[in-house]
C-alpha cells in the first residue's frame, strides 16, 4: 500500500476544511445566517472525521520516507509531535460542532456560548494545523527548510507538543493501562449498540410498542460512546502504530466507521428520520427509513467484526 | 505455580487443539471470540439503555414496552455462555490459571442477579405505574451499569494479564 500518496491526499482535508469552516462561521456572524452556521458546523464535523485517516496514514508514510537516508527523522518526529497535539483540538472542534448540529432544529435549550466555543477552539486548531502542515512540508521540501530550530509562534507551540517516542511508550508501558483503554473502547461500543443500534432495530420493526421519537433521545449517549472510541482508538494507534498500519482489518474498519457515520448523518439529513419520527406504538416506519436503518445497522455490525479481526490479520498488508 | 496434569490433558484434547490451531476466520478461535463480542453488545447494550432510562435519560420513552429488549439480552447471554465455554475450551490453561477469570465469573453472576432483579421487580409487575417502576429500578440501574462495566473490564484484563498461554508455556 502506498501510504505516502494516501497521506498526501488526506492531509490537505484538515487544513483546508478547518479554514473553510472558520470562514463560514465568521461570515454567519456578519450576515446572521442560520444556514451558514449549520454549514460551518457540518464542515467542522466532516473535517474532524477525515482527520482520523489523515493521521493514521502518516505512520506508513513515515516508514516509506525513512527508506531514503537523505530524509531527516528529526524533522519527521517534529511533524508527528505537532500532529499528536492538533488531533485532539481537531476532535474537540468536531465534537462541539456535532453537539451544535444535534441541537439545531430541535426544541432544545441551546447550550449558551457553544458557537463561540466552536469558534475559539477552531481558531486554535487552525494555528496548530498551520504548524503541523508547515513541519510536514519541511520534511521533503528543501526549498522551505529552515532547520529544526523553531522561532516565534512555532517555538511557543512546540512547548505543548508531546515527544512521539515517549507518548508511544506511555501507551504500551502497562498492561493495566492498555486494558483500561480497551475497556473504555468496549463501553463506547456498548453505548453505540445500545442507543443507535436499538433505534435502528425499532425502525426496522423490532420492539414495535416503542414510539420512535423518544428513542431518539438516547442517541446522544451513543455519539458520546463514539467519541470515547475515537479517543481510545487514537491512543491505541499511537501506542502500536505499526501493528495497526499493516493490518487490512484495521484499515477497512476505519473506512467502515466513516461510512457508518455517513449513514447515520444521512438518516437525519435525507428526511428518513422525519418520515418515521411520528411513528407511535405499534406503528410501522416507511420503507425509506427502514432501508436507512438497515444499512446503518449492517455497517456498525461490520465495524465490530473488523475490529475483532484485527488480531488474526496482523501483517496482512505487506510492508 | 504447579499446573495440574488434567489441565494439560484438557488442552491436548483433539477438539481443543483443532479450534486453537485453526487460523480460519470462519471456524475456530477468532470467530468464537467474535461471537463473544457480538453477544456482549447484545447483553450490555440494551442493559445500558434500560438503566439509563431508569435513571431519567430520555424520560418520555414508555417503560413497559422495554420488556421486549430482554429477548435481545437473553439471546446475547445464551450466545456468550456458549462462546465463553468454548473460549475456555480452546485455551483452558490461559483462562483457568488466571485469578481474573474467577473474578470475572463472580462479577458476571452479580450482574445477572441484578438483571433478574430489574426484570422481576420493575418489569414483571404489571400493576406498577411508571413512577413506581422508576422508584424501584433507580438504584438497581446504578448497580447494573457498574456491574456490567466491571464484567467488561475483567474480560479485557483477561486478555492482557495471563500467566500461562498453554500448559507450561508462559504468556
Amino acid at each position: 500500500m502506498d501510504f505516502s500518496h494516501l497521506h498526501l491526499l488526506l492531509n490537505h482535508f484538515p487544513v483546508v476544511g478547518t479554514i473553510l469552516g472558520v470562514g463560514l462561521l465568521l461570515l454567519s456572524f456578519c450576515v446572521d445566517g442560520q444556514d451558514l452556521r449549520r454549514s460551518s458546523l457540518v464542515v467542522f464535523v466532516v473535517t474532524a472525521l477525515l482527520t482520523i485517516p489523515a493521521f493514521i496514514s502518516g505512520f506508513g508514510a513515515q516508514v516509506e520516507l525513512l527508506e531514503d537516508p537523505a530524509v531527516s527523522n528529526d524533522l519527521i518526529q517534529r511533524h508527528l509531535g505537532s500532529a499528536e497535539l492538533v488531533v485532539w483540538f481537531m476532535g474537540l472542534t468536531g465534537a462541539l460542532a456535532g453537539i451544535g448540529l444535534w441541537q439545531s432544529g430541535r426544541p432544545l435549550r441551546p447550550v449558551r456560548g457553544l458557537t463561540w466555543g466552536v469558534l475559539l477552539i477552531s481558531l486554535v486548531t487552525v494555528a496548530l494545523l498551520a504548524r503541523t502542515g508547515n513541519t510536514g512540508g519541511q520534511i521533503l521540501h528543501s526549498e522551505i527548510q529552515f532547520g529544526l530550530q523553531d522561532t516565534g509562534v512555532a517555538a511557543f507551540i512546540a512547548n505543548f507538543e508531546p515527544s512521539p517516542p515517549s507518548f508511544t511508550r506511555l501507551m504500551i508501558a502497562s498492561q493495566w493501562w492498555w486494558a483500561f483503554m480497551m475497556t473504555l473502547h468496549f463501553v463506547g461500543l456498548v453505548l453505540v449498540v445500545g442507543t443507535i443500534g436499538l433505534l435502528n432495530l425499532r425502525v426496522l420493526g423490532f420492539a414495535k410498542q416503542l414510539p420512535i421519537a423518544p428513542l431518539n433521545k438516547l442517541v446522544p449517549w451513543g455519539l458520546a460512546g463514539f467519541g470515547i472510541n475515537v479517543v481510545t482508538g487514537l491512543l491505541a494507534f499511537i501506542g502500536m502504530s505499526a501493528y495497526y498500519t499493516y493490518n487490512i482489518a484495521f484499515m477497512l474498519k476505519i473506512v467502515v466507521v466513516l461510512l457508518a457515520l455517513a449513514s447515520f448523518a444521512l438518516f437525519y439529513m435525507t428526511g428518513a428520520f422525519r418520515d418515521c419520527e411520528g411513528v407511535g406504538p405499534g406503528g410501522d416506519a416507511p420503507l425509506r427509513a427502514k432501508l436507512s436503518a438497515g444499512v446503518s445497522l449492517t455497517l456498525w455490525l461490520a465495524v465490530i467484526v473488523l475490529g475483532r479481526y484485527i488480531q488474526p490479520l496482523e501483517n496482512s498488508i505487506p510492508r | 505455580m504447579e499446573l495440574p496434569l488434567w489441565v494439560d490433558a484438557f488442552e491436548q484434547y483433539g477438539l481443543s487443539k483443532w479450534l486453537r490451531e485453526s487460523r480460519s476466520l470462519v471456524i475456530g478461535y477468532y470467530p468464537i471470540l467474535l461471537l463473544h463480542t457480538l453477544g456482549l453488545s447484545l447483553v450490555v447494550g440494551p442493559n445500558a439503555a434500560i438503566s439509563l432510562r431508569l435513571l431519567g435519560v430520555a424520560g418520555d420513552i414508555p417503560l413497559a414496552p422495554l420488556r421486549r429488549w430482554f429477548s435481545l439480552i437473553w439471546f446475547g447471554l445464551v450466545l456468550n455462555v456458549t462462546s465463553g465455554v468454548l473460549l475456555v475450551y480452546v485455551y483452558p490453561v490461559k483462562s483457568l490459571t488466571n485469578p481474573v477469570f474467577y473474578i470475572k465469573l463472580a462479577l458476571l453472576g452479580l450482574a445477572i442477579w441484578i438483571l433478574l432483579r430489574i426484570k422481576t421487580r420493575v418489569f414483571d409487575d404489571s400493576g406498577l405505574n411508571e413512577a413506581d417502576m422508576v422508584a424501584r429500578g433507580r438504584m438497581l440501574a446504578v448497580w447494573s451499569l457498574l456491574a456490567w462495566m466491571s464484567v467488561l473490564g475483567a474480560g479485557r484484563l483477561l486478555a492482557y494479564t495471563c500467566h500461562y498461554l498453554l500448559y507450561a508455556v508462559p504468556c
